[in-house]
């Protein structure tokens, strides 16, 4: 009997050493966390080699990298936060984060674990939070605060070009340097040779059936028509002023007036304007940036040899105005149990600026990658620059994608049905504030 | 007397079919009652992801009747219904008959039902390919309609898509009918003189009415729920000219996260959709 109890205390004593030691404490440390970014072939690739050497230095957090198609990525994010599941760490176009965070949906940087992921040791907040306002450009950081709190770490920081494709301009007796379009109206003059030299094509490609795309292109017509389209808290909007009317009967008088865009060529809603244009059916584009580059060179060699890039056009005698700058931006949801160890992770991705940039021809948005004089190489990257200086960060407006709905109907009536630019701006002007005001 | 033969089951008969029963009813009531009764709650109030739940009343239903979004998506989504349900039926009848008088009837009925097996997001990019400008349908018919990027064409292109994906379906449901009627009644009204448009007068329309009512419904259930064409081919656009209800339902939770305006609607289009087959079914119940 006796022996019994010793040896039922001994077990006793064996099974606490055995929860209690070392190896299970490590094993209890051990952490996964799921990382979710949109599809981007190239970006993609690179992201999971710089996730096995983020594994090789943090043995304590495996990461299960998960990339999700562009038009899905809200969805399921949103399905998966309403079970209570979902990603620790999502990389989401900067547009969605505002209505995310307006609900308490996110959690705010930890300055702290962001610079261990940069291999920083911080004494403390206030340092590590000095360590992250310096990586990058105020216009940049205050592009993802709400209410003065820092919600996302900036990721893929781009904005729009202007494109042509410089076969269809040889082919047209136009030379793609010195008739490279700098004005809406060498735009306009440009249409008449390319179209009758190439019978079938659209001379300039806008984006259809794309509030997001609409929204960027018409942003930066209406600031080079010397206006806003939302203050830049992004509680008021311009839509009906006179800028914008201006900007929306340019693009009425693109399709209808000077036919160089033919819409029944596309995009339609499941193709983007960035094929047509890479397909060799339009000879301009006006919505893409610098990661487009990689894209081309995959997806469309025949014309990654012919493209030539520039800054948008502007309306004749205005300053140049650069593309609306959007972003993609590495976020935290709130309910994350794992929010130190993705902080740790966005840190450690965003630490790697120049290798994004060399292999993918994403930017960051770090001040280091856009000084380097690696990034200087890149024979279109003073362009690219140029347009960044000159670009204005999108407001963060929360009902964005029913906002920017209303913006399409808008530019849709007046492009492609009969309205009236400024009744259609007006009947715009009237939802969204209505939109705002709820 | 037993008691089946008045046509009452016994207690034992009666156990047992309660008990087949249950497994369907208990599915039913998890995947289709439960979240009716779910979303109908939710519609009362103002439940948006991440913000505490409040009893909203009968405000949800106010501001979404009262919205001109909602009004255009329910009128696109009835003009939808319409023009797959009238033609699909119709279309479905026809063919089939033509289908059943003649023969090789499996080669046909094979051909019209392989769009249904085709994935929606296959069918809407070999669609969106035959809608481009340049594309073969404007080929084939020598035009140059702007088949998605016109407000007078687009809505019209989609109930094609849906008509081309959802036909075949309706084939077979109509040949099925077809040869469930009897041929004794074709022998005895060829005897009695009857030509071939009188024996699909008497015999053939009448017998198959309730196989139409049931096409019917389903075409309008599928207009009604439709989601997938509309938001591949033209996101709703041009402007909202294609937007149906099912688009707004998905924009309003999943983009704006507003889960209470979303499952009103959703309770409207429910309603919506009983009332349509409600009407349907006194318009088709066969005449005593």
């Amino acid at each position: 009997m006796k022996n019994k109890k010793i040896f039922a205390l001994l077990a006793s004593v064996l099974v606490c050493a055995s929860i209690f030691s070392p190896v299970n404490s490590m094993a209890a440390s051990q952490v996964t966390i799921n990382y979710w970014t949109h599809v981007n072939p190239p970006a993609n690739d690179l992201e999971k080699i710089l996730i096995s050497r983020f594994e090789k230095t943090n043995p304590n957090i495996k990461v299960n990298f998960l990339p999700v198609g562009e038009s899905d990525i809200a969805t399921k994010f949103t399905t998966s936060l309403s079970g209570g599941g979902g990603p620790d760490l999502i990389n989401l176009f900067s547009s969605f984060w505002p209505k995310y965070a307006s609900t308490g949906l996110l959690a705010s940087v930890d300055y702290m674990a962001y610079a261990q992921g940069h291999g920083q040791k911080p004494a403390n907040v206030s340092d590590a939070k000095k360590y992250f306002e310096g990586i990058y450009s105020s216009k940049v950081v205050a592009g993802f605060q709400i209410n003065g709190a820092q919600m996302g770490v900036p990721h893929e920081v781009s904005n729009y070009s202007f494109w042509i494709n410089s076969d269809m301009y040889k082919k047209a007796g136009l030379d793609s340097v010195a008739k490279f379009p700098k004005t809406w109206e060498d735009v306009i003059a440009n249409c008449a040779p390319i179209l009758k030299s190439n019978p079938g094509k659209s001379a300039v490609v806008l984006p259809l059936f794309n509030a997001g795309e609409q929204y960027l292109v018409f942003d930066q017509m209406v600031r080079s028509a010397g206006g806003l389209l939302f203050s830049a808290d992004g509680k008021t909007p311009y839509l009906d002023s006179a800028a914008s009317v201006k900007a929306l009967t340019l693009l009425k008088d693109l399709v209808k007036k000077y036919k160089c865009v033919i819409p029944s060529l596309g995009p339609t809603a499941s193709t983007d304007n960035i094929d047509v244009f890479g397909g060799g059916s339009s000879a301009m584009l006006a919505a893409a940036g610098s990661w487009y580059i990689p894209y081309l060179q995959d997806s469309f060699p025949k014309v990654y040899k012919s493209f030539k890039v520039g800054l948008l056009p502007v309306f004749a005698g205005s300053k140049p105005a650069g593309g609306a700058i959007y972003s993609y931006a590495l976020l935290v949801p709130k309910q994350s149990k794992n929010a130190a160890a993705a902080w740790k992770l966005a840190g450690f991705l965003a630490a790697n600026g120049q290798e994004f940039f060399n292999k993918t021809g994403v930017w960051l948005g770090d001040k280091a990658t856009l000084a380097s004089a690696e990034t200087a190489k890149s024979p279109q990257w003073a362009i690219f620059k140029e347009n960044l200086d000159t670009g204005v960060f999108l407001p963060p407006i929360i009902p964005i994608d029913a906002v920017t709905e209303k913006l399409k109907a808008a530019i849709e009536g007046a492009i492609l049905g009969t309205t009236d630019p400024k009744a259609a701006l007006a009947t715009a002007q009237k939802a969204v504030l209505k939109l705002l005001s709820k | 007397m037993r008691k089946q033969s008045s046509g009452y089951l016994s207690r034992r008969e009666s156990r047992a079919g309660i008990l087949f029963v249950i497994p369907t009813m208990i599915l039913l009531l998890v995947f289709s009652i439960a979240p009716i009764g779910g979303t109908l709650g939710i519609s009362f109030s103002n439940y948006s992801l991440g913000a505490p739940i409040k009893f909203a009343g009968l405000e949800n239903y106010r501001s979404v009747l009262g919205d001109s979004d909602f009004r255009t998506a329910l009128m696109t989504t009835l003009k939808l219904g319409f023009g797959l349900a009238l033609p699909g039926t119709l279309l479905a009848f026809l063919i089939a008959i033509s289908i059943n008088a003649g023969q090789k009837t499996n080669i046909f009925t094979s051909i019209f039902f392989a769009p249904v097996i085709y994935p929606p997001v296959v069918s809407a990019f070999i669609w969106s390919a035959a809608y481009r400008g340049d594309g073969f349908l404007n080929r084939i018919l020598g035009t140059n309609i702007e088949w998605l990027t016109s407000y007078k064409w687009a809505l019209f292109s989609i109930v094609l898509v849906m008509l081309w994906t959802n036909l075949g379906f309706y084939i077979v449901i109509s040949l099925t009918g077809l040869r469930g009627i009897s041929n004794t009644y074709y022998e005895a009204a060829s005897i009695d003189g009857a030509n071939r448009w009188e024996q699909l007068r008497w015999i053939t329309i009448p017998l198959i009415k309730p196989v139409l009512l049931f096409i019917g419904i389903v075409a309008t259930g599928d207009a009604l729920q439709v989601f997938t064409q509309p938001y591949l081919l033209t996101a709703g656009g041009p402007g909202s000219s294609t937007r149906v209800l099912a688009s707004l339902i998905y924009e309003s939770s999943f983009r704006s996260l507003d889960f209470g305006a979303s499952s009103t609607m959703a309770m409207v289009l429910l309603a919506l959709a009983l009332l349509i087959s409600t009407i349907q079914f006194a318009f088709l119940r066969p005449k005593e």
